[in-house]
């Protein structure tokens, strides 16, 4: 069942109206049975592997949680000296460690497998829908009980619906299990604003993902997939439509996820916060798609920068674990987007450009510290555009070549002239006067929602003003969304990008 | 507490470590930083900071940073 569906649609007020109606201490059970008919809507199969994944994990970790609890009563009984205690806890560890390999083995190796049959080797096997979210939200979890951070949760049932809770199974976020189940397993009464809140982000999410991503998109994929006709300042049209597409594809189904969720009283953590506000690359993967990169941070980062192979490393340069984990994290990163060597490329050269950048600190500071202006706000405003351009380059390593990357690059360069919008190509992209004046009045508005933002929460701002404006400005975005909204067009409207990882 | 200092002013000298307290939630320390701080006070003072404990609380001020150290030291 796609988010941008009018199945969705039934379902979601099916779901509520039920939610609220079952008693409150029912309330997640009833939230299991709706995930579960969501995903077995997709066919018996589907849910076959985010029940492997459910039962594997839920089994391994509550066998480690009884491994911990029985190594503590015996250092407590045994009344251990330090040394004991210390050969205790090593074994112990190690026990704990097997267990968590091999639910990373069994659990990885099935994405792995299922992923490369799909993408590399074009099998076409049955991939589920967000099984890379899933499963990294599951191995946070049996990562997080092995070091002893949270007890494991007894219950199966409860484990089951941390992994499969419908709004944030199929694009995240991924979510922290000591988090996540103070708010799927509290009771939840009916509460007008928080539903009244939800329902305007899921309003504002489809308006991203209808009105800018999906109006953008064929002709995006157009210029980006034929670089041989789409050159000079084509491409950069390419470049910059694909960045916004991406954007409003993905923070709009984020919208939806987090907007649903908030109907029901279920607050999930925010994946976006204004990612093009950063005047840094760095800063700016700590804005955008933020569960996934605070999820590799934890469980990859720090772990290989801390590991045995980077402390031998350290000895010929001190800086080698920061980068040997930075590597690792945007290999992962890349290979988690796609496998092809195109998202492995897009991936390193967002590592390479962030270890540029991180061995220029010092120059930086010392510009900053010459230079007044560098503190002005125009030249922060330089910055952000700086920072968004070059995520925007980076981007396009993701569907050229490598080689074409560069190639194209020198055509943006030296070949873009504004005639070229006026030779009766840029009508082959299917763009009309009135597809541009929506996208621009669409693309305006989410900027100045945006900037609104920054202070505070815009639902909010709304809130308080008469119920008269308020009704006005919703009827408004609804009218646009059902009027302005891309439907068809031989293009999958339904279809959001970041579902196929 | 010096030596501990000397290194995060090799890092980033502009800030001063006696009273800072939110070094990570202020993004003056990141994860690159962090790191090549946990590498540095590994070899200073002998010890093996594990990923699990690079955590914002343990890395907000020098205080804390001195704090987990000790405790590592006491663990052995």
């Amino acid at each position: 069942m796609n988010l941008v569906s009018y199945g969705f649609l039934g379902f979601l007020a099916l779901v509520l109206a039920l939610y609220y109606v079952v008693p409150r201490r029912f309330q997640w059970i009833f939230l299991l049975a709706a995930s579960c008919v969501f995903y077995l809507s997709g066919g018996p199969v589907y849910l076959l592997y985010p029940l492997i994944t459910t039962v594997t994990t839920w089994f391994l970790a509550g066998n480690m949680g009884r491994i911990s609890a029985a190594s503590k009563a015996h250092i407590k009984e045994q009344k251990l000296d330090r040394e004991q205690k210390k050969a205790y806890q090593a074994v112990t560890k190690r026990k704990l460690r097997r267990r968590l390999v091999l639910g990373l083995l069994l659990n990885f190796g099935i994405l792995a497998v299922l992923k490369f049959m799909n993408e590399a080797a074009a099998v076409g096997w049955i991939l589920p829908l967000g099984i890379s979210y899933y499963t990294f939200q599951s191995m946070g979890y049996l990562i997080d009980v092995s070091r002893g951070k949270y007890e494991p949760e007894p219950s199966l049932p409860r484990f089951a619906l941390f992994v499969s809770f419908f709004p944030q199974m199929v694009s995240g976020p991924i979510s922290r299990f000591d988090v996540l189940k103070k708010e799927l397993f509290s009771e939840h009464p009916l509460d007008g604003q928080q539903l009244s809140f939800g329902l305007q982000r899921v309003l504002w999410g489809y308006f991203k993902k209808l009105v800018i991503a999906d109006r953008l998109g064929p002709a995006v994929s157009m210029i980006t997939s034929s670089p041989e006709t789409y050159g000079g300042i084509y491409a950069i049209l390419g470049m910059l439509g694909y960045t916004l597409q991406l954007y409003a594809d993905f923070s709009g189904c984020m919208d939806i996820v987090l907007g649903v969720s908030q109907c029901m009283g279920i607050r999930l953590p925010e994946n976006f916060n204004r990612p093009f506000g950063a005047e840094s690359l760095a800063e700016l993967w700590r804005r955008w798609h933020m569960t996934l990169t605070q999820w590799l941070r934890e469980y990859i980062f720090f772990p290989v920068s801390t590991s045995r192979f980077s402390k031998w490393l350290s000895r010929f340069n001190k800086k080698a674990p920061v980068y040997a984990a930075n590597i690792t994290v945007w290999f992962v990163t890349g290979i988690w987007h796609g496998v092809t060597w195109r998202f492995v490329a897009w991936g390193l050269a967002n590592g390479v450009v962030l270890m540029i950048s991180q061995e220029l600190t010092g120059w930086y500071r010392k510009f900053h510290k010459r230079f007044a202006f560098a503190d002005s706000r125009g030249y922060g405003c330089f910055r952000k555009l700086r920072t968004g351009l070059l995520f925007s380059w980076l981007l396009s390593f993701q569907y050229y070549s490598f080689g074409m990357v560069f190639v194209m690059t020198g055509s943006m360069i030296a070949g873009s002239r504004i005639g070229q919008l006026f030779d009766g190509s840029f009508a082959a992209l299917g763009l009309t006067g009135p597809d541009l004046a929506v996208l621009a009045v669409g693309i305006l508005l989410m900027y100045l929602v945006s900037r609104l933002k920054e202070s505070k929460d815009v639902r909010q701002i709304l809130a308080e003003k008469p119920l008269a404006v308020r009704y006005a400005v919703i009827f408004s975005l609804f009218l646009l969304v059902l009027v302005t909204g891309t439907y068809g067009h031989g293009y999958d409207a339904g279809t959001f990008i970041y579902n196929r990882f | 507490m010096n030596d501990l200092i000397e290194i995060l002013e090799d890092i980033n000298p502009d800030i001063d470590y006696n009273s800072y307290d939110s070094l990570v939630d202020d993004e003056i320390l990141t994860s690159f930083e962090l790191v090549q701080l946990v590498t540095q006070i590994n070899d200073t003072f002998d010890i093996s900071i594990p990923a699990e404990e690079i955590i914002p609380e343990n890395f907000n001020s020098a205080q804390a940073i001195y704090d987990l150290i000790q405790r590592l030291e006491e663990e052995g």
